[in-house]
């Protein structure tokens, strides 16, 4: 059962009451909340994640409302993981940016079966295409870009799973966090995917989430293998884009830079990320905000991987 | 001055590409990039019975030797190398 087919109703009163189950990207949470309004954003952006029964739980999570004198003046909401709260509060409007936040953190701080990178990852003809980079280059509106109107599935916009063994990826479909200006860029070119209300003024700036499209979140478990690993970058000089081939060494340096985990895994980690460069092709690319044309070359380059 | 294989060299995991030589040590947890010559400086000094060699021979080793001299390289991948424990002087 998916949670887009029970009544609106009684996904708030769950949430508020034992809590819901859920299958949130590859992990199965257990969400609460007191909150009416993120019974709706949830039903928003997590329309096809299927409702979970009698399984086991990953993760255990709150987000609360807080007390006292908080309830009337400038309401917050917490964030409570496993029953402790590793945030402060933030304003109650940013209920849904500070759980999607709160699940990455969940991620990225205790899974440690794979090795997490901070990158967007699609994929197309079983391949791969990692988008990493640093906040600003423009990686999860070129993953909305290539999910929502090139026919690329979504593996996930912000945490890609490099398994150690095979150095495939693992699929972790969630919504993808767009912000400023690329919301206003993806808006209309999202088709039927949901977009989640905009909250404005969080530490990221104004936020809005999309919602995963149906395929790829069925598709949970579906891993891909190695095929591009591209370092966007954005510049609006560069005509028509820049793609260069970069150096496997240097990619291996940047992407260990932009891992939650790999001191943690130590030499697992460095096999599981030359593992997969080996079988990877890469480059940098600069690319001028044309998405259709950045879409057609990575299908292109990915096709011939 | 004489260069010899360090005690690091007999640890580290390493990844090649075209260009560069990632190593691991799996002791201090440091990931390393250095330019592949460093590999072959490396290599060069393997190959050597008693894996030691005069610091004025070693550079003249290397395959890339000319290119080292001229860009005054060497000095920088070599002080890099003894920080690694991937080679010591004596």
């Amino acid at each position: 059962m998916i949670l887009g087919t029970l009544a609106a109703e009684h996904v708030r009163h769950q949430l508020n009451a034992n809590g819901i189950a859920l299958r949130v990207g590859r992990f199965n949470a257990l969400i609460q909340s007191d909150i009416s309004q993120v019974s709706q954003d949830i039903m928003t952006v997590y329309a096809d994640a299927e409702v979970l029964e009698h399984a086991p739980i990953d993760f255990h999570i709150q987000l609360l409302g807080s007390g006292g004198f908080r309830r009337v003046f400038r309401p917050q909401v917490n964030f409570y993981f496993h029953g402790h709260a590793p945030f402060l509060p933030l304003p109650i409007e940013q209920s849904l940016p500070l759980m999607e936040w709160g699940l990455n953190w969940c991620v990225s701080q205790h899974y440690h079966r794979t090795l997490v990178v901070h990158a967007a990852v699609v994929e197309k003809y079983g391949k791969a295409l990692i988008l990493p980079g640093q906040p600003g280059a423009g990686k999860s509106t070129l993953c909305a870009s290539l999910v929502a109107s090139g026919g690329f599935r979504l593996l996930s916009d912000e945490l890609t799973l490099i398994e150690l063994e095979s150095g495939n990826i693992l699929p972790n479909p969630r919504p993808i966090s767009l912000k400023n200006k690329a919301i206003d860029i993806i808006r209309p070119t999202r088709g039927q995917l949901n977009l989640s209300r905009v909250v404005h003024d969080t530490q990221k700036g104004s936020v809005g989430l999309l919602q995963p499209p149906a395929q790829s979140v069925a598709a949970w478990n579906c891993p891909a293998s190695p095929g591009l690993v591209v370092f966007p970058r954005f510049n609006a000089q560069a005509e028509g884009g820049k793609l260069q081939a970069l150096d496997k060494g240097h990619a291996l340096m940047q992407m260990a830079n932009q891992c939650f985990n790999y001191s943690v895994l130590a030499e697992q980690g460095f096999k599981a990320l030359a593992n997969h460069l080996e079988q990877a092709r890469t480059f940098s690319f600069e690319y001028d905000g044309n998405l259709e044309a950045a879409i057609d070359l990575m299908d292109e380059m990915l096709h011939e991987s | 001055m004489l260069v010899r294989i360090g005690p690091a060299v007999s640890d580290i995991m390493e990844f090649q590409s075209e260009v560069s030589w990632v190593v691991y040590l799996p002791n201090t947890k440091q990931t390393l990039l250095f330019p592949l010559v460093a590999k072959e400086l490396i290599s060069q000094l393997q190959s050597v019975p008693s894996q030691t060699v005069p610091l004025t021979a070693l550079v003249s080793m290397s395959p890339d030797n000319k290119t080292l001299t001229e860009s005054n390289e060497f000095e920088n991948i070599l002080s890099r190398l003894v920080s690694a424990r991937l080679v010591e002087i004596q």
